[in-house]
């Protein structure tokens, strides 16, 4: 649940504004010291914007608040005078000195929250964000060893049913018996996460059963939160009961939901370590769409050898609907690929020629930060005059805070987009592929942005539009590293 | 939230003694005010403003009673560490 206040440069809102965010904290899931902790975090913030940020006159600056299942996020956007919270540090001595508390309120900040970060967004004023973690116990401080256990298979019949919130220890018993600590999705190993995004219908899905009742198999689609698609993205078979066409019987379950729920499109995000997700998604008629370097932190697979600094994707998508005629604006050096990738995925398409539009002074960018897997992504969703310079400096404030992975999504609908390929090759960003529906039920043309060294020879891809992709990838991204 | 009796303020503020709380409890501090008592039993966030303001009060000679702190005032001295030179200046009592 989003919410946004919109703040004049009062003191008078301060304290109605920090218990606003205290009860959202709450309502979030945060425990009581870790609500009073980011409120106390936002109450710095603010109390500085209200005093300094507009000395001559008043001003009006947002702030907002998001939840996600494993953390809350503040974000406070102003345009008040240049500041650079770097150069303002606490000192005890300072204070012993001169009695000067210069810093302190900043010092608090980064103490109160998991992340705290600052971004100059030149013309479109300064953001903070504050980002405080979402604690839940994990299935093993929940359940004793024995109890998570599997039992023996008998030779029983299974039965699959639609996924409820009181299934949510079942599946993490599953996970956990399943992957040990290895599953890359952390929130699988917490029922109460599992609980919540059922609750909130942020994912479905399907769990199969044997007829003791034990948990044996299960796969969800999550829902995008801006676009009518979702990810088949959670899946595990019990160890002991694979091979027996579980993965068959639940895929074909979760398309079936998935077009009953009115879903225009699935989506996977297949490891490139292994290709055993990608053909399991060309069985049931994916089609890839595009390769994205280092989509993810760094992980061990048993069996398999990473030999990558972060781990790699091919994006598979499934349309659930027949689509009428696409008209996209395509930029000259990808024209071909992309009219191939629509063509395998059966979506008819024609090239946008008139091109009478103009550009604001102000881009708007929607950008969504993932510390936990390092990593950015900037949904364009209008052209500016100020574009590059905008994406140039927040890929420089997020570098400095250890982001390692940046991808844009151009809207292909748009003329502009034919033209901004070429300045932003120039900063760095190559090919990624077609994200189609992804945001706003509308195509983009992702690129993607990185620094870290990846081997081709360990990017494994399967399908044969996913060859083609990667070899577009990897000759643009060998041309960015000879520069 | 303020009250005066003689040259003495009692304030007793609810929930937060943050810059706001401060702006309001400010305008009751005069040169014949000698001591300032303050029950934190209501609140639960005491910001860095709130713990400058007291600061300066006692540094300019009067006497600061601190009653019933959250914990997390604490925290904050800690963070700045300045402990020793806030509990020298005030007196906190729980």
């Amino acid at each position: 649940m989003k919410a946004k206040l919109n703040l004049e440069s009062d003191l008078f809102l301060l304290n109605p504004s920090v218990r606003f965010a205290y009860e959202y904290a709450l309502n979030a899931g945060l425990d009581e010291k870790s609500a009073l902790e980011i409120t106390l975090a936002l109450d710095e913030l603010l109390s500085d914007i209200f005093q300094f940020a507009f000395p001559e006159e008043k001003g009006y600056f947002d702030v907002s608040f998001n939840h996600m299942l494993s953390e809350l996020e503040i974000v406070v956007h102003e345009l008040g005078e240049p500041f650079d919270p770097e150069r303002h540090k606490f000192s005890r001595e300072k204070l012993l000195k001169e009695g000067s508390f210069e810093g302190a309120g900043l010092e608090v900040i980064r103490s109160m929250v998991d992340n705290f970060i600052f971004l100059i967004k030149g013309k479109a004023g300064k953001e903070f964000r504050l980002i405080k973690n979402i604690k839940h116990p994990h299935i093993t401080e929940i359940f004793k060893p024995e109890e998570i256990k599997a039992q023996e298979p008998t030779g029983e019949k299974y039965s699959l049913y639609p996924v409820k919130p009181d299934d949510a220890e079942d599946i993490a018993k599953l996970i956990y018996r399943a992957y040990g600590y290895t599953y890359a999705k952390e929130d699988m190993y917490y029922p109460e996460k599992i609980k919540q995004a059922l609750e909130r219908g942020e994912k479905f899905g399907v769990i199969v059963r044997t007829e003791k009742g034990e948990a044996v198999g299960y796969f969800a689609v999550l829902r995008s939160t801006d676009s009518n698609i979702g990810e088949v993205g959670e899946v595990v078979v019990s160890p002991k009961h694979r091979g027996r066409g579980l993965m068959t019987m639940m895929m074909n379950a979760l398309i079936k939901m998935a077009k009953e729920k009115g879903l225009l499109g699935l989506f996977g995000e297949a490891v490139t370590v292994h290709t055993i997700s990608q053909r399991v998604n060309a069985k049931f008629g994916f089609k890839s769409t595009a390769l994205l370097l280092g989509l993810f932190p760094y992980i061990e697979y048993k069996g398999f050898e990473v030999k990558q600094p972060r781990i790699s994707v091919v994006i598979d998508f499934l349309p659930l609907t027949d689509r009428d005629k696409v008209k996209v604006y395509l930029p000259d050096k990808y024209k071909n690929i992309l009219k191939q990738i629509y063509k395998n995925l059966g979506i008819d398409m024609s090239i946008g020629k008139k091109e009478n539009y103009s550009l604001k002074e102000k881009s708007n960018i929607k950008l969504d930060i993932s510390f936990k897997h390092q990593r950015a992504v900037f949904v364009v969703k209008e052209y500016g005059l100020d574009f590059i310079e905008r994406i140039e400096k927040k890929i420089k404030s997020l570098k400095e805070k250890g982001i390692e992975a940046f991808f844009i999504d151009l809207p292909l609908e748009h003329p502009h987009t034919k033209h901004i390929v070429e300045p932003l090759n120039k900063i760095g960003f190559i090919f990624g592929g077609l994200m189609p529906l992804f945001h706003k039920e509308k195509d983009y043309l992702r690129m993607q942005h990185t620094t870290l060294q990846f081997d081709p020879k360990y990017v494994h891809v399967f399908s044969d539009m996913a060859k083609k992709i990667k070899n577009k990838v990897f000759r643009e991204y060998r041309q960015w590293l000879k520069k | 939230m303020v009250e005066k009796v003689k040259n003495k303020v009692i304030i007793k503020p609810e929930w937060v003694f943050n810059t706001y709380s401060v702006l309001i409890v400010k305008s009751s501090i005069d040169s014949k005010t000698t001591e300032i008592e303050v029950d934190l039993s209501n609140v639960k966030i005491v910001d860095t403003e709130g713990i400058k303001f007291l600061y300066n009060l006692a540094k300019e000679g009067r006497k600061v009673i601190v009653k019933n702190p959250p914990e997390l005032m604490f925290r904050v001295l800690k963070i700045l560490d300045i402990e020793d030179i806030f509990t020298e200046a005030i007196n906190i009592s729980e």
